[in-house]
């Protein structure tokens, strides 16, 4: 009778049961027989599940002294200027070439300008508040960051 | 506490760490300030929360003593 272990304790035995959950771990693409060894990681996953996966997000707090109230694989936050902002990574990307997305909580008149000369590199995103009625950067409350890449 | 360092293009920039960030202040500052720039460790108080003029900041290079950007 199939089995699935976690080590070597058998933790499933009910044959259906066992080739279904053994289906889906095999379709994270770190897991490809009955056994698995170890620990899921969302910095470590590769293949498609680590694509898949978003490998950074903030929520920080632009006014006032700039500070991140949430997150996820950043170090820290940079306030460079009125409206534009810098976001460190603690386990970087493995290129400059990753996509990283912001959103704002304010008003429709901002749009967020993000990485806009592609030379932030694999450690950090740049982020910019830019209110196009103005034509200038400007603080905001709450800025949301989410990073996919390699 | 806040990391300051002044940017090639002269401006100042602070540097918050995460509540993640399990590291010292000084190890943060050597892996997130740019490479080869100055910097200070200061106490959050240092720092205006009054962001009317943020654009006109300034520090003085020789008072950014604690260490270089990585």
């Amino acid at each position: 009778m199939p089995t699935l272990k976690m080590g070597s304790t058998t933790v499933l035995t009910d044959t259906t049961l066992a080739n279904a959950v053994q289906d889906n771990l095999t379709r994270l693409g770190t897991v490809t027989t009955g056994t698995f060894n170890g620990t899921l990681d969302s910095t470590t996953f590769s293949g498609d599940a680590g694509q898949r996966t978003a490998k950074a997000w903030c929520n920080f707090s632009g006014t006032g002294t700039p500070s991140i109230r949430a997150s996820f694989n950043c170090s820290s936050l940079t306030d460079v200027d009125v409206g534009r902002w810098e976001v460190n990574y603690t386990t970087p990307m493995s290129s400059q070439y990753h996509a990283p997305v912001s959103a704002q909580g304010g008003s429709v008149v901002h749009a967020m300008v993000v990485n806009e000369d592609q030379d932030a590199g694999a450690g950090k995103c740049e982020i910019g508040n830019y209110r196009w009625d103005t034509g200038a950067y400007n603080d905001t409350g709450s800025v949301y960051v989410i990073v996919f890449g390699d | 506490m806040r990391i300051i360092y002044k940017r090639k293009d002269g401006g100042v920039s602070v540097i918050s760490p995460s509540h993640e960030w399990t590291g010292t202040m000084n190890e943060l500052a050597q892996k997130d300030v740019p490479t080869g720039l100055k910097y200070k460790i200061v106490e959050d108080s240092v720092v205006p929360s009054d962001r009317s003029f943020r654009s006109a900041w300034e520090v003085d290079e020789a008072e950014l003593t604690d260490g270089v950007g990585a």
